[in-house]
């Protein structure tokens, strides 16, 4: 068994849509938030947090201006100060990464998988996040960010895929992109001999461009969409759908019609039956390996220390 | 939280209404923070299973959420109350933009059957932890509320309840043209809560 | 007949089963025409566009608005109650507890349900009829009941920002207010006057001994950051000849001096002594760097020559990787690589094999030419081996970072201003370079995300060159404006911070005070 105790637990996304390129960098940003927030790396969503610093920081400009001319020192004591520091430090952590993605996929061609590890190093994490994104596909509409980031998050939180994971302590979160050898990637450092972890928890998301006919169905008809996104919930219904899957979406029948076999050759870079391979022999004159690129900042987990205590206030309605 | 630290194992009725009655206080917050419902800086941070959650630190909304609580422990202890739903409806056009809704299955036999029912309340708090999680997550695909908003409680009960005093009844208030999505739910062994939320179907 | 009447009706009020058409109102029936008066304005024009709601709300004798709704449904048929006598005969629905909403879903869908059904799946069916009935179902078998009093509004004039909050552009790159303080005047401002506007020199070294080595013109001048005194270490004997570069010993007692008459001379400094005199070059020597015992010296030739200090043939190698003036010269901290940068925008990394006579081993490991100037600002990062980073000159502005394990590119990044030096701070693990036109600043990045942490201004001319306190926490740069000025950009401790506040601030204090040419 390739991956050891665990097999992979997979989800499966459908679009009826195309997905532009730039957009395969959101569904990338905006996974790397669900997952840190969701295994609790950080305390609150990445929203939330760049909020609670908006206001802080205003607090804080407020002070500054009653005290010009002093020398600010950092008032807060210890312990504060690191945490402090934590918070700043993993949003401009995640604010890099989500930065460099961006600039990645609209730099950068043939991005078909991205990896997300937990743990001390990305070798061998204790959670790994593999997130297939849609190979070529040139027919359909063209679907915008918000169609999109909510058709991806109406699944992947109604499959509900991490409810049931045990806590997590604190970790490092690693961002790997798979790209072509020769790509022109920057700030991520090319790791040729990265193969994906075989062990610990290994989670696949697949997302799939469905276009052609159910895309025109579904134009025409005008049902309420009300029926689509029972999609997610009812799975008998995911692998109807999926198995008419056209021409165009050759390059993801690996990893719909048969998980397991898609995911074995995941950790092995180039193999003739690996959707990888399939992918690179659409593309002309390329170089026909891809290797993983990793990221050189990781995101430090850290709790929210600063949080007061329950409120009993709250509670004593009852006397 | 005072009578169900003391029994750790077995649940009664007591206990678990008071679970589930500040599961509700803290979910509505953590609703009217997300949603921006009231500003941010009027909330303030607190550790509750073991998460980070906002909660407001505006004192005629928490005598207001106290009231609404008050009687819906209540009605937890009767076990009549069927739902609790959170509306969330446009300031001017009082159109109802979003609704998030409690399911609460009661196990009625649970004032007959003097059975105990056993669950540890590390358990419990890890599902409320997983709900909560879910319900803040949700953020990423409900459309963003451009509005300023209002938000009204509406409790379900038996229909044989009796309208107190202070409450009144009240339609619904469905929107037209919804989705949903089903959440989590957390079960005390005696009280059951699913989760699901619904919103405007934008497109 | 009328004798009757009376028995009729004390056997109709003392009739149980039939409802009651006299007598006060039931309390529900009050509660309920009270807030409908309340709403009476507001329903005229509902009423008018969904009839059918307003006819099925006139039966007001149902327990609840919603077991009206049930007349159709249920089959079973409660007695139709009529409307009773003694109550208003206007019956105004409450908009807010009327089910618009449930009764226009079921008016619309009636006839789509059915159309639906047949195109949908079973499980689809059965699913969406859960779901229904769960959302809308139960709303038949409950009571639906809100507290009266509403809760509060938000404050006024709140503006809800999540629209702002959850569309921002996640590009980091303005400037993100520091965690820090970093003050935004220099903590002291000293006269330089003469010195050479010339952007190939390296004028600038702090020793290890905290002494600053500043070469104004012909003289090199040694300012002692702890106590404030300065002394003038040498003066060329030539008045044509100026020194061109300044490199000072791991140790803090020699100082290196590269001079216009090419060249490399080697100062005790304690003793004022100058106890080397080396030549070889053949122009200018304006970059100088140390690797233990080994000088490596750059010239305005190309070339670059090796010096081992402690033997009288001290020349033991020659470099000729550029075509032009060598400007930038550096040693990587564990002393494998030496970095090179030129004129001709190359940047050439070496090997630390040194000693070997053929000429083999002259040719650099990598040539980098990205850069589109000159490259003088080369810089190692102190906690992470094989990392260099680089500035280019007017044309190019980029600081590029390099892996020099693998010889491969990681970033670069626009700074839109001419580089000329460029410090790694390891205790904030940030980036500070220096730059020209237009603003003269200097710039602290966070690294590696490379956002900006703070812009330091105030020279009036281009910054030349840059040098960092043994303590790590003050950058000194040198401007052609004929001044340095000394930045505490990375201080740690807000204790001496307090220290150092009485130190007077912006203070001009002439270099000249200590000797006069």
């Amino acid at each position: 068994m390739p991956f050891g105790k665990h097999s992979p637990l997979t989800c499966l996304v459908e679009f009826d849509g195309i997905i532009k390129g730039q957009l395969r960098g959101n569904i990338v940003t905006e996974m790397l938030k669900y997952v840190l927030y969701q295994r609790q790396q950080i305390p609150q969503t990445y929203e939330q947090l760049k909020q609670q610093e908006q206001l802080k920081q205003q607090e804080q400009s407020k002070q500054d201006k009653q005290q010009e001319g002093e020398t600010l020192q950092l008032k807060r004591k210890g312990p504060q100060k690191l945490q402090v520091r934590k918070l700043s430090e993993a949003l401009e952590n995640i604010e890099a990464l989500f930065h460099n993605i961006n600039q990645a996929f609209s730099n950068v061609n043939y991005i078909n998988q991205v990896v997300i590890t937990l743990g001390g190093t990305p070798i061998s994490p204790k959670e790994t996040y593999i997130i297939k994104l849609p190979g070529g596909v040139f027919e359909g509409s063209i679907l915008s960010k918000k169609e999109v980031i909510q058709t991806l998050f109406r699944t992947l939180i109604s499959q509900d895929l991490l409810g049931d994971f045990r806590n997590m302590s604190t970790t490092n979160s690693y961002v790997l992109l798979q790209a072509p050898r020769n790509s022109e990637m920057q700030w991520f450092e090319p790791k040729a001999a990265y193969k994906l972890p075989n062990r610990g928890k290994i989670i696949e998301v697949s997302l799939v461009c469905n276009q052609g006919s159910n895309a025109l169905e579904a134009d025409l008809t005008n049902v309420s969409s009300s029926d689509f996104e029972i999609s997610g919930i009812s799975p008998l219904e995911i692998s109807t759908v999926s198995t008419e899957g056209t021409l165009c979406n050759s390059l993801n029948d690996m990893s719909i019609n048969d998980s397991s076999f898609a995911s074995q050759d995941v950790d092995k870079e180039v193999s003739p039956n690996s959707p990888d391979a399939m992918a690179t022999s659409d593309v002309e004159g390329h170089d026909s390996e891809f290797i993983w690129y990793q990221a050189p900042v990781s995101v430090r987990g850290f709790r929210d220390k600063r949080a007061s205590a329950k409120m009993s206030s709250c509670m004593d309605i009852w006397a | 939280m005072a009578a169900s630290t003391c029994q750790k194992n077995a649940i009664t009725l007591k206990g678990s209404t008071e679970t589930v009655s500040e599961f509700f206080m803290y979910g509505i917050n953590s609703i009217l923070y997300q949603r921006g419902i009231y500003p941010p800086e009027t909330f303030t941070r607190v550790q509750k299973y073991g998460l980070t959650v906002l909660m407001s630190t505006d004192e005629k909304l928490k005598v207001y959420l106290q009231q609404v609580l008050k009687q819906v422990k209540d009605w937890l202890l009767d076990t009549t109350l069927q739902k609790l739903v959170i509306v969330i409806k446009s300031l001017d056009t009082n159109e109802v933009m979003e609704r998030w809704q409690f399911n609460v299955e009661c196990d009625k036999t649970v004032k007959t059957d003097s059975k105990p029912r056993e669950k540890s309340e590390k358990e419990i708090q890890k599902e409320i932890m997983g709900v909560i999680r879910q319900i803040t997550a949700s953020v990423t695909f409900l459309p963003l509320l451009e509005t300023a908003c209002v938000f009204d409680i509406l409790a379900y009960t038996d229909k044989d309840q009796d309208v107190p005093e202070t409450w009144g009844e009240a339609g619904p208030h469905f929107i037209a043209n919804s989705q949903e999505v089903r959440l989590r739910s957390f079960t005390t062994t005696i009280h059951k809560v699913d989760a699901m939320v619904a919103y405007r179907n934008d497109d | 007949m009328a004798q009757y009447n009376f028995e009729n009706e004390l056997a109709s009020v003392l009739k149980m089963d039939a409802p009651i058409t006299k007598g006060p109102m039931m309390r529900w029936q009050r509660k309920l025409n009270e807030s409908n008066t309340c709403n009476n304005s507001m329903n005229c024009s509902m009423n008018k566009s969904l009839g059918m709601n307003a006819s099925i709300n006139t039966s007001t004798t149902a327990k609840t608005p919603k077991k009206s709704l049930n007349k159709s449904l249920n089959s079973k048929g409660s007695k139709t109650p009529k409307t009773p006598k003694g109550l208003g005969d206007r019956f105004i629905p409450n908009r807010s507890s009327t089910q618009f909403d449930l009764s226009h879903y079921k008016v619309m869908n009636t006839d789509t349900e059915n159309a639906q059904d047949e195109t949908m799946s079973p499980s689809k069916r059965d699913f969406q009829k859960g779901m229904s009935d769960n959302l809308h179902g139960d709303a038949l078998n409950a009571k639906i009941m809100s507290y009266q009093t509403k809760a509060p509004p938000a404050p006024e004039g709140y503006q809800n920002n999540l629209k702002v909050l959850y569309s921002q552009n996640k590009t980091p790159g303005s400037c993100r207010k520091a965690v820090r303080h970093i003050p935004q005047v220099p903590e002291r401002i000293l006269d330089a006057p003469e010195i050479l506007d010339d952007y190939y020199l390296n004028l600038l070294d702090w020793s290890v001994n905290n002494h600053l080595a500043v070469c104004l013109g012909g003289n090199i001048y040694l300012w002692n950051a702890t106590s404030g005194n300065i002394q003038q270490l040498l003066s060329m004997e030539n008045q044509e000849d100026y020194v061109s570069s300044v490199s000072w010993i791991k140790e803090g007692n020699y100082l290196a001096v590269g001079t216009s008459s090419s060249e490399v001379q080697l100062w005790d400094v304690e003793n004022q002594k100058r106890i080397r005199s080396m030549t070889g070059h053949v122009a200018r020597v304006g970059s100088l760097s140390w690797n233990s015992y080994v000088l490596s010296s750059g010239s305005r030739s190309g070339n670059i020559h090796h010096h081992d200090v402690r033997v009288p043939q001290h020349h033991i190698a020659t470099l000729s990787g550029h075509t032009q003036e060598v400007c930038g010269l550096s040693w990587s901290p564990d002393g494998k690589y030496l970095a090179s940068g030129g004129n001709d925008n190359m940047l050439n990394i070496w090997p630390a094999i040194i000693g070997s006579q053929d000429n083999s081993n002259n040719t650099p490991l990598y040539t980098f030419s990205q850069h589109q100037a000159a490259v003088k600002a080369l810089a190692w990062c102190p906690w992470q081996p094989s990392l260099l980073a680089s500035g280019g000159g007017t044309a190019d502005r980029h600081i590029r970072f390099w892996n020099i394990n693998s010889g491969s590119s990681l970033n670069a990044i626009d700074t839109k201003s001419q580089v000329c030096s460029i410090l790694w701070s390891k205790e904030y693990k940030e980036l500070i370079s220096g730059h020209g036109f237009a603003q003269n600043q200097l710039c602290i990045w966070k690294y590696p995300t490379m956002t900006k942490v703070a812009e330091l201004t105030g020279h009036t001319a281009r910054i030349l060159h840059m040098a960092m306190s043994p303590d790590g926490t003050t950058v000194v740069s040198g401007a052609a404006d004929e001044t340095l000025r000394l930045w505490k950009c990375f201080g740690v401790d807000p204790q001496k911070k307090k220290e150092q506040k009485s130190s007077t601030k912006g203070t001009s204090s002439s270099l000249m005070r200590g000797g006069i040419r």
